[in-house]
């Protein structure tokens, strides 16, 4: 079209111009698209790594059913999302080997050879052939027989158990191994003799040459997720695909579908709420400052167009010509700034997603960050508007005044704004944290953004009013510089949107710089509370005392890795080694004092061994009508809670009773004897008389011969309970309807926890979950390392003596300190113990900055710095137009006798003033907006407990910040002032201006 | 005799490609009026601006007391000039453009404001002299320009055509003051087309495009 | 024959900051088609602003505009801006300000065309006509002023307008390329019987031209036609004596009316003389 080449070869002609709106278009565009960008990539990290560290069984569905239906209904399943592999078929058959009476699998999983190791043989390829694991036993070439399938009727009627041909023997593989789904399948492998054996694999024509007897085929189908394929995106589908496995298992009775998923899932939908209200509104107030910037830049391109459109409207185009010829240049210029700056805002966030991510993950433009472009160019599309508006509407004669006529600024915007800013402030102050339910709040968080406006447009007033009050004074004495420099100051074109401009900047840049140090700090400070040590191992041993010695030989110096259980509680519990605990552990002040209050003096264990338990007693007199038992409490190995003995009455001197099993191998140990009282009917109610027995001796057998164990009951230290230890014995006392008991002091009644501040004298959970024993609460302040929730650290050892056994939901935790996780962990993986991954603190870190809040802060910052500069080029280059415009008017005065020091004075005060005063009123804005706001912006998606947040924005980076823009103000005005000062030469005045 | 206020020699100016002032000597004195008249396009403008300095010329000097302009920098502050675009600073009121040029040229802050007053009230700005520059009429702001060449109190005041945008009164008031600068010993040169303006100078030289002729009266 | 301007009583006041200026008071003029009219006057009496009116750019605070015998303040504004693109012509004072500097010659005739689709036969025509046709130039901003000066007038003539108006096309140019200008400006309106009305202060541009109306502090002054200068009669009988008799008839004066067959004259009355006396004779 004809019309482009003008529009085009107008563009070249103001080519600084149309450079500067390009850019000042792109920027504001890259910035707004990189956080929708970079949050979708984040969070497709946080589902692949969450993905990935979950079991096999949390990551997919397996759907059984004993008819066949169920391969084609897995297929139509798996066909729902792109980032499923194709469903594994298997089935089963379980039954009893003929001889052994064991049960064994005969199954078939498509693929299996490809995931078991061949040991001698090879894969079952025809019906009837087998391949077996090596714990089975089952040589090669044996024929094995189960009960559950039987050969094909012969015509003599008889049925017999079908051959299997062993062909391969396999060795077990690693049953993390995806493929077998979290299943438990190769227990003989690991040495568990009593549940099924390892599986029988075969191949499908196996079940067809044969007939079930007295058990069923089950047809499986595994559906795994695809962790290289999904993203954050695919999430609502995984969602919605889980819900229908859970519908078809509903709408077929015979179906079952086992999946682990609803856990991660949770886990996830919180993690990936990326950018909450909260976040979005702070980074709307870039946009907003985005749009301002380019509102005034655009505006300077259709002006500077003006004599064109003038032109136009002499020529008597019509009103739409006109506007279409006014707008042309802007609009090719915004339309090239949307994909450009999306462009751009995709290779930003590449590199943030390369710097901080730990996965490769793909990072794609989005929905969402187009529209976020789309609107920040609005603004440029409504500046473009309103200014060609203005120069369509007014007079066209107004064009060719000498000197045209300005207007002044209206004061209704400002009184709206001000009002607002007053409003948004005042809601901010009485609100506490603003949280994703506080959308209606929404105005409070507005006020980083609305405060730096408003403190542009006071300075705005203010500055040039300073100015004229210093009219008379310079006109009276001084040079002619600060004259020149006041008055264009006072009433000068370029003052109000230079300072706009620079205020607003500069107000969120310095916000955005605080809150970024004030939550980086927060990061820091919550990541080392919450994880506790620098990294930390999981791994799992049997007993406590394996714990300590796997952690001792790790680390023989003892100040580098700590063992610390972990029970959930509530209230949660640390139990560990306090003297390692204090180096490790991310104190914020010396601890050592502070573990010295863990321990207790306490009695030695009593530990018994054998396989029968004595108990010598002086005999009492039992009252009739009575009925007394006496038992004695043991801790055995294997046993998860406490394993009572049976004593029998006090009628006798010697109370027997046999011992568990396991205490005859492992040692046990006597947790305490007790007694009870019941009334047989035809007792006398009202007569309460008490029985004292005392106990003289604690015996073991063991091999045959008994053996006296040293369990103080001569000891009154050594025991407590209801009654006492002496000379004598241990007495328990008996009254009725109480029951008595003794209990080894081998733990203090309270047992001292470091609490931090929320807990006070609970009931701690325990190894085992149990809430044996209440917590002495130490209270060190609102932060202990390791606890995200109220909860006490307390001692292993005296832990370990309370509880009766380990709760599955323990996690044994090895805390190390910095710089030596790879030896601690390379140690403790040299004693065949499992190490899974660490969990980092810097990891910790990486992931709040990468979600919803913290990422916002981020964007903001990034953003609001890129917003600062190029406000500071803009105002220094309307600045310079102006004062290029000037060039005639200053070539005359220096004609009358100016000297350059003193016009070179003129100009540089009056730019040095208006950058400085913009400046700093966006410094001392950005500063009170951080004070009002900060304390109120939500940092983390769940706001922590513990520790408390702190809002303290760093002072020297406020202070370098500020330092720096100024240093740049001063830079800018001196280079421009010279480049100015070249262009006033007095041949000038030959020509006539404009 | 004394040296004259102002004078060039044989001096050539080239102005837009082509030579615009040929071989022209020029001399005037201490109070004379002198009037370049001519044709547009003739050189007046450009005769004028080489006679402030402001021109290279390509062959001859111009003296200022006798002394070369071109060598001595404070040669130019004997000279006032009254130009076609005014050159006054837009932003700054009109009292506030004679008292910057005054203080440009080393009076004192002071004495600035006390001398600027004069010569604006008496060309009809006195009611004008706190407004700015952009809210004056064209007319008005022509005479500020000639308030301030005037207010200077130069040896020499070069005005091209001061007249221009004046309304019969007020072109009475610039003329009169003109002359009456004039007769306390400023050497005038005022390029114009107005008769009326000629008839009140000394000395009339007409400029052809081709030459110059001098015509006294 | 309806006349191509016919003003009745116009009045301008413009406003600026702080003042009222009247630009133009109680201006009666016609101009018949195909007239060449030069408007000469001193600066700021308000010439420039009677030529915004011709074109329709500014609206009269009080009075009629006619042109062609359309009312200029009945108009709409789309209506004047279709009347300036088919029926006017304008050519400004700075020659740069006629073009848009970064196009070619041709493209800025097209630009001023109504059609969307330029006619190049006609812009060539047009083109030659003012001298600069074959394409020798590259972008409008590069020409001297005289070639940018009878450019516009090209552009100008773009759309074959009734109406030519001009605003001291020739004061920024030499005295050579201001003849070739007002030449060029004579020739189109014979050829093409459009009526010419230039705004000018060069006596040799109003001498080049057939009738000159002389506006003076906002007042038609006198005309001339054909050499000839007239004074014209305004509203209410106002007759403004040109300068050249100030001295024989100084402004303040007293001065008789004698009647005569066709008109009258004016004698200085002496001071001290009563309204009784008889004729006397001039000196």
């Amino acid at each position: 079209m004809r019309g482009w080449g003008l529009t085009l070869r107008g563009l070249w002609e103001r080519r600084t111009l149309s450079l500067i709106v390009l850019v000042v278009a792109l920027v504001p565009v890259a910035t707004a698209s990189v956080g929708p960008i970079f949050a979708e990539s984040a969070g497709t990290e946080i589902v692949r790594t969450t993905l990935a560290e979950s079991t096999p069984d949390e990551r997919g569905w397996r759907f059984t059913a004993p008819h066949s239906g169920v391969p084609a209904q897995a297929a139509r399943f798996a066909a729902g999302g792109s980032f499923l592999h194709p469903p594994i078929k298997g089935m089963e058959l379980l039954s009893p080997e003929a001889t052994s009476l064991t049960k064994y699998p005969l199954m078939w999983q498509d693929g299996q050879c490809e995931h078991v190791t061949l040991l001698v043989g090879r894969c079952p390829a025809a019906a009837g052939e087998i391949m077996v694991s090596r714990a089975a036993g089952f040589p090669l070439g044996h024929r094995v027989r189960v009960t559950g399938v039987i050969e094909r009727p012969k015509p003599d009627g008889k049925s017999r158990p079908a051959p299997l041909q062993v062909v391969g023997v396999y060795h077990a593989p690693n049953p993390g191994d995806p493929f077998w789904f979290g299943r438990n399948l190769f227990a003989q492998s690991a040495g568990f003799t009593e549940g099924n054996g390892d599986p029988l694999f075969t191949v499908p024509a196996t079940r067809e040459s044969t007939v079930v007897n007295g058990a069923t085929w089950t047809d499986a189908a595994t559906v795994v997720i695809d962790a290289t394929r999904i993203t954050a995106a695919d999430l609502p589908r995984l969602a919605e695909l889980d819900a229908s496995a859970q519908q078809l298992a509903n709408a077929d009775t015979e179906t079952i579908v086992f999946s682990g998923l609803a856990g991660p899932l949770g886990e996830l939908r919180s993690q990936t709420a990326s950018l909450g209200v909260p976040a979005l509104l702070v980074i709307a107030q870039l946009v907003g400052l985005g749009w301002l910037l380019l509102f005034l830049t655009v505006s300077d391109l259709v002006t500077a167009r003006g004599p064109e459109i003038a032109l136009a409207r002499l020529r008597g185009h019509g009103r739409l010509r006109v506007w279409r010829f006014g707008l042309a240049e802007p609009l090719v210029l915004l339309a090239v700034a949307l994909p450009a700056g999306l462009a751009l805002g995709l290779a930003l966030a590449s590199a943030m997603a390369g710097a901080l991510l730990t996965v490769a993950v793909p990072v794609t433009v989005t929905g969402q960050s187009v529209l976020a472009g789309a609107a920040v160019l609005l603004g440029g599309v409504v500046a473009a508007g309103l200014a060609a508006r203005n120069v369509a509407v007014r007079p066209v004669t107004e064009e060719w005044r000498r000197t045209p006529r300005r207007t002044a600024r209206g004061w209704i915007i400002d009184a709206v704004i001000l009002a607002v800013t007053g409003l948004g402030l005042a809601e901010l102050l009485t609100t506490g944290i603003i949280t994703e339910n506080s959308g209606q709040q929404a105005g409070a968080l507005a006020v980083p953004g609305l405060l730096a406006v408003a403190a542009a447009l006071l300075s705005c007033r203010f500055l040039p009013s300073l100015a004229r009050r210093l009219f008379g004074p310079t006109r009276r004495a001084g040079g002619i510089g600060v004259f020149l420099a006041l008055r264009q100051i006072a009433r000068g074109p370029a003052t109000a949107g230079s300072l706009i401009v620079l205020g607003t900047a500069f107000g969120l840049a310095t916000f955005a710089t605080a809150a970024w140090s004030v939550t980086s700090a927060n990061f820091e400070r919550v990541a080392r509370i919450h994880n506790g040590a620098d990294a930390v191992l999981i791994t799992r041993t049997e007993s406590v005392a394996d714990f300590r010695k796997a952690v001792e030989r790790a680390d023989p110096s003892g100040v580098r890795a700590a063992p610390v259980l972990v029970l959930p509680g509530p209230p949660k519990m640390l139990a560990t080694d306090p003297a390692r605990f204090a180096h490790v552990a991310n104190w914020d002040r010396p601890a050592a004092s502070l573990t010295g209050r863990l321990g207790a003096d306490v009695a030695p264990r009593v530990t018994l061994t054998g396989d029968r338990f004595r108990l010598r007693i002086h005999p009492v007199e039992i009252p009739k009508y009575w009925e007394v038992r006496m038992f004695a409490d043991l801790r055995v190995p294997g046993e998860a809670t406490v394993k009572s003995i049976p004593l029998g009455a006090p009628d006798r001197a010697m109370l027997e009773w046999g011992l568990p099993p396991a205490c005859r191998t492992a040692p046990c140990e006597l947790r305490g004897l007790r007694g009870d009282v019941s009334y047989l009917s035809g007792a006398d109610m009202d007569e309460h008389p008490l029985l004292a027995i005392e106990a003289t001796e604690v015996a073991t057998r063991s091999g045959g011969r008994w053996r006296a164990i040293d369990a103080g009951l001569t000891d009154p230290d050594r025991w407590r309970g209801t009654g006492s230890a002496g000379a004598d014995g241990l007495t328990l006392d008996m009254a009725a309807f109480t029951a008595t008991k003794m209990i080894p002091a081998t733990y203090p009644e309270e047992l001292p926890a470091l609490v931090n501040s929320l807990t006070g004298n609970d009931f701690t959970p325990g190894l085992d979950q149990a809430y044996l024993v209440r917590q002495a609460p130490v209270p060190v302040g609102p932060a202990v390392p390791g606890l995200d929730v109220p909860g006490g650290v307390v001692d292993l050892e005296l832990a370990d003596r309370v509880a009766f056994a380990i709760h599955p939901k323990a996690e044994f935790q090895v805390w190390v300190a910095p710089g030596h996780l790879a030896a601690v962990r390379d140690g403790l993986l040299a004693q065949g113990l499992p190490v899974y991954e660490p969990r980092l603190m810097s990891g910790l870190v990486a992931r709040y900055s990468s979600q919803g809040p913290g990422l916002a802060l981020m964007l903001l910052l990034m953003a609001a710095i890129a917003a600062a500069v190029l406000a500071l080029g803009r105002a220094v280059l309307a600045l310079y137009s102006a004062a290029r415009q000037r060039g005639y008017e200053l070539a005359a005065l220096e004609a009358a006798g100016a000297r350059t020091p003193a016009l070179r004075s003129a100009l540089l005060l009056e730019q040095l003033i208006i950058l400085c005063a913009g400046m700093l009123a966006g410094v001392t804005s950005g500063v009170v907006a951080a004070w009002a706001a900060l304390p109120r912006i939500p940092e983390f998606v769940v706001p922590p407990i513990t520790p408390p947040l702190l809002y303290e924005p760093s002072l020297p980076l406020l202070a370098a910040v500020t330092g720096g823009a100024l240093l740049a103000a001063l830079v800018a005005a001196a280079v421009t002032a010279e480049i100015l000062l070249r262009g006033v030469r007095p041949d000038r005045l030959r020509g006539a201006p404009g | 005799m004394p040296e004259p206020a102002l004078s060039c020699h044989s001096i050539s100016c080239r102005a837009g490609g082509r030579e615009v002032i040929h071989d022209l000597t020029l001399e005037i004195h201490a109070g004379e009026r002198v009037a370049l008249m001519g044709p547009s396009g003739s050189g007046k403008t450009t005769l004028l601006s080489a006679l402030a300095g402001l021109a290279p010329l390509s062959r001859g000097q111009v003296k200022v007391d006798g002394v070369p302009l071109g060598e001595n920098p404070a040669g130019r502050s004997r000279l006032a000039l009254v130009l076609q675009s005014y050159g006054l600073l837009t932003l700054l009121t009109a009292a506030e453009n004679v008292e910057v040029a005054l203080r440009a040229a080393g009076r004192t802050p002071a004495r600035a404001i006390e001398q600027a007053a004069g010569p604006l009230a008496r060309l009809g700005l006195a009611g004008h002299a706190e407004h700015l520059i952009e809210e004056l009429s064209g007319g008005q702001q022509q005479r500020v320009a000639v308030a301030r060449a005037l207010a200077l109190d130069t040896a020499v005041l070069l005005a091209d055509e001061p007249t221009a945008e004046q309304d019969k009164d007020h072109r009475e008031l610039v003329l009169d003051e003109l002359v009456a600068a004039g007769r306390r010993g400023t050497a005038l040169v005022i390029a114009t087309h107005d008769p009326e303006v000629a008839d009140r100078c000394d000395r009339v030289v007409q400029l052809r495009t081709a030459g110059q002729r001098v015509v006294t009266r | 024959m309806t006349a191509a301007v016919r003003c009745d009583g116009i009045v301008q006041i413009y406003r600026t900051r702080e003042l009222e200026v009247v630009a133009l008071r109680d201006v009666d003029l016609v101009i018949d088609p195909g007239e060449t009219v030069a408007l000469l006057g001193p600066s700021g009496a308000g010439k420039s602003t009677l030529l915004w009116l011709m074109a329709g750019l500014l609206r009269p605070s009080a009075g009629r505009l006619r042109l062609n015998g359309s009312d200029v303040s009945r108009l709409s504004p789309r209506a004047l801006d279709r009347m300036r693109a088919a029926d006017i012509g304008v050519v400004l004072q700075n020659p740069s300000r006629n073009l848009i500097p970064y196009a070619t010659p041709a493209q800025n005739v097209a630009f001023a065309q109504r059609a969307a689709r330029p006619d190049r036969r006609r812009v060539a025509e047009l083109l030659d006509r003012v001298g600069l046709g074959g394409n020798r130039h590259p972008h409008a901003g590069r020409m001297s002023g005289g070639e940018q000066q009878r450019l516009a007038v090209a552009v100008a003539l773009a759309n074959a307008p009734r109406l030519l108006l001009a605003d001291e096309p020739t004061s920024q140019l030499d005295a050579a390329s201001g003849e070739a200008v007002i030449d060029l400006i004579k020739e189109t309106a014979v050829e093409t019987s459009s009526t010419v009305v230039v705004v000018t202060h060069d006596p040799v541009v109003s001498e080049a031209l057939g009738r000159t109306i002389t506006i003076r502090d906002g007042r038609v002054g006198t005309e001339g036609r054909h050499g000839e200068d007239f004074v014209v009669i305004g509203r209410e009988g106002a007759v403004q004596l040109p300068p050249e008799f100030h001295e024989l008839l100084p402004p303040g004066t007293m001065a008789r009316i004698e009647p005569l067959a066709d008109g009258v004259v004016l004698r200085r009355a002496e001071p001290g003389d009563d309204g009784d006396e008889t004729r006397r004779a001039g000196r």
